[in-house]
């Protein structure tokens, strides 16, 4: 735990720099009430401590490697891409094609079966949303790739 | 609307068939939840919140609480069959339901859980009834003072009792705080880190930031491999014998009604949930069993009392969110959010406002109390099977729920980079272990905290020692910092409490 906490610390020290920097000209106190910077340098303040605390709780380093419990980093990783990627593409794509993309990228990296399986498994999963979210319940997806109606 | 009028004029529109189905809806999708580790009530709620904004706020929180109360039975299911929690309040019932499952007692135990639950969710519901009102009464006299120093427990409270270390618990929390403060000032209306972006004028969406952090991360998470339930093929269970002995019976009655009525005034309290209830009841059978060394090798009471507290403390928390506005765990701040994006803000003056919505909310737990016995006495095996469900599909459903959750509320793509960022934020955090739960609650507690310190020190003249003159805001004042130095307490004297787990996950 001692890295970890050293990382949190310091990720939340830079926080905290980048937060009274972007809140530099807020005032703290107007006519009699506090202003809209009052809460904001009370709260930076607060969490610069605790990161000190949780620094200097770490403690020393260990003198042996610590043994971390073992996880793939790979398969969270690549959720977090596909699901950043189709935040980008969908507005272009549209909600049918990037979300059958979604489903056949998620599924041919993570643990994949045949590629028939898997594509007729996206095309599968894809209707049934579409049909259940779009159809049914009639919600406002851009369904078709914007150069579609072009 | 006195509680006996209330609850029957509850009864007659909690029938309404709109209600019903949604109450029915909430409860299965709440047991389904509750059953599949890695998904709690707060994922499940989340979720689901976007697709609610369509209806009318009762029977959106009609079908919420059913998530809610469905995922405190339905979590108990696989921690007795499997060993596997799939919530965090149902942990401790591993020891000793899994341990009668071994013993081929499985239908009982599920049997006791889903009987103690109904028990206890009807103490509850009771509780509710007659406690609100006066309780609502006596917090019509608070002022901003008190609701600031209410609010300052609950956030230090959950951080107390998450299981990260206290400073890590209240560092989450001010980032919480910190996310809250982004958006139009609350008194002045002047623009606060928007970096003069239009989409960040209204502040950050919550509930976007919500489902990052506890749908997508949790899938990262399952994918991690850290939650995929070992299922054994072999059957421990005889799930045909339902029905518990009469030394069963004997052993449980008096630990549901115990549990029962400790967890509903221990889950009102800031932090507590369900999670804090069932550990406390577990403790507390133990210690008063003439056999206590009968615990965690079979007993009927370590499954009786802990499942009673659990279901009761989630109707605790609900009293504290209905009455005073505050949420206290996880779920009734999504709750809270649900209301707020529904136009409504829950205070002492809700049930004299809006009663019907009150008393249709409070009727429907009655309801749903029983539709969930019936769902999980008779369907218990249906649900077991749930785990056999293959996780990579799963996860994919789960991330397209998330995306189209977000996507519908506003359809804005910008709501959806905020779930897909935090979403990656959640897994570090659990990776090196900062709990969410404090940072989620401080998220929806930020804007009301805000105000009220500010219309305090305004009518202070600027003073703190508002926080301290009015008698209920300091003694607000003084648990608060009673909790910020017990650890300091605790490691001179050389003891530690043990976290119980994080709330409400």
């Amino acid at each position: 735990m001692w890295l970890t906490d050293r990382i949190s610390s310091a990720v939340l020290l830079a926080f905290v720099a980048f937060y009274v920097v972007s809140g530099w000209s807020l005032d703290t106190w107007a006519k009699n009430a506090p202003g809209p910077g009052f809460m904001p340098r009370l709260l930076a303040i607060a969490l610069a401590a605790l990161a000190i605390l949780i620094w200097v709780g770490a403690g020393r380093p260990p003198e042996a490697r610590e043994e971390g419990e073992s996880y793939s980093k790979r398969e969270p990783f690549i959720i977090f891409l596909a699901v950043l990627l189709y935040v980008f593409v969908m507005p272009q794509l549209g909600f049918l094609l990037s979300n059958f993309l979604l489903v056949i990228a998620l599924r041919r990296m993570v643990e994949p079966a045949s590629w028939w399986a898997d594509l007729a498994g996206a095309v599968g999963a894809t209707v049934i949303i579409h049909v259940v979210f779009v159809q049914i319940l009639s919600l406002q997806f851009p369904v078709f790739p914007v150069w579609w109606g072009e | 609307m006195d509680p006996i009028h209330g609850l029957l004029y509850g009864l007659s529109r909690a029938v309404e068939p709109q209600i019903l189905i949604l109450g029915f809806l909430g409860c299965l999708w709440g047991t389904m939840v509750g059953v599949l580790p890695g998904i709690g009530p707060v994922a499940g709620i989340t979720i689901l919140m976007p697709f609610t904004f369509g209806m009318d706020l009762t029977p959106a929180m009609v079908m919420m609480a059913g998530i809610y109360y469905g995922a405190m039975y339905g979590g108990s299911t696989t921690s007795i069959l499997v060993a596997v929690p799939g919530e965090t309040s149902s942990i401790v019932t591993i020891l000793d339901g899994h341990q009668m499952a071994k013993q081929g007692r499985a239908g009982a135990a599920l049997a006791l859980s889903a009987i103690g639950s109904f028990v206890a969710g009807t103490v509850g519901i009771l509780g509710l009834t007659f406690l609100a009102p006066p309780l609502a009464e006596l917090a019509i006299g608070f002022g901003p003072p008190e609701y600031f120093a209410l609010a300052l427990v609950g956030l230090s409270m959950s951080s107390f009792l998450s299981n990260a270390s206290l400073a890590k618990g209240l560092a989450m929390a001010v980032v919480g705080l910190i996310i809250g403060t982004v958006g139009l000032d609350i008194i002045s209306g002047a623009p606060r880190f928007t970096f003069n972006n239009m989409e960040l004028a209204g502040g950050l969406e919550i509930v976007s930031i919500l489902i990052g952090l506890y749908g997508i991360s949790e899938v990262m998470e399952m994918m991690a491999g850290k939650i995929r339930p070992q299922i054994r093929h072999e059957k421990l269970w005889n799930l045909y014998r339902l029905l518990p002995n009469r030394l069963e019976w004997r052993r449980s009655i008096w630990p549901i009604i115990r549990g029962s009525l400790m967890g509903f005034f221990v889950g009102a309290l800031p932090g507590a949930g369900g999670t804090v209830p069932s550990f406390i009841s577990y403790a507390m059978e133990k210690r008063i069993s003439k056999n206590p060394e009968r615990f965690g090798k079979g007993a009927p009471e370590g499954v009786a009392g802990p499942e009673s507290a659990n279901n009761s403390g989630a109707v605790g928390a609900m009293v504290v969110l209905l009455t005073l506005g505050l949420p206290y765990n996880v779920v009734t701040a999504v709750m809270l959010s649900a209301m707020i994006a529904h136009g409504i803000f829950p205070s002492p003056l809700l049930m004299a406002r809006s009663p019907e919505f009150f008393w249709t909310v409070v009727a429907s737990m009655y309801i749903g109390n029983v539709m969930l016995l019936i769902l999980n006495l008779p369907l218990v095996g249906a649900w077991a099977s749930l785990l056999r469900l293959p996780y990579r599909w799963m996860t994919v459903f789960i991330v397209l729920f998330c995306i189209i959750g977000v996507y519908s509320i506003e359809y804005r793509s910008f709501d959806l980079l905020l779930m897909a960022l935090f979403g990656g934020i959640g897994y570090l955090m659990k990776r090196v272990d900062l709990p969410a739960a404090p940072l989620a609650l401080a998220m929806v507690l930020g804007p009301v905290m805000e105000k009220s310190l500010i219309q305090s020190l305004i009518m202070s003249d600027g003073s703190p020692f508002i926080f301290v003159t009015r008698p209920f805001a300091a003694a607000s004042t003084v648990l608060f910092f009673v909790l910020m130095f017990l650890p300091l307490v605790q490691k001179k004297l050389g003891r530690r409490i043990a976290p119980v787990g994080e709330v409400d996950m």
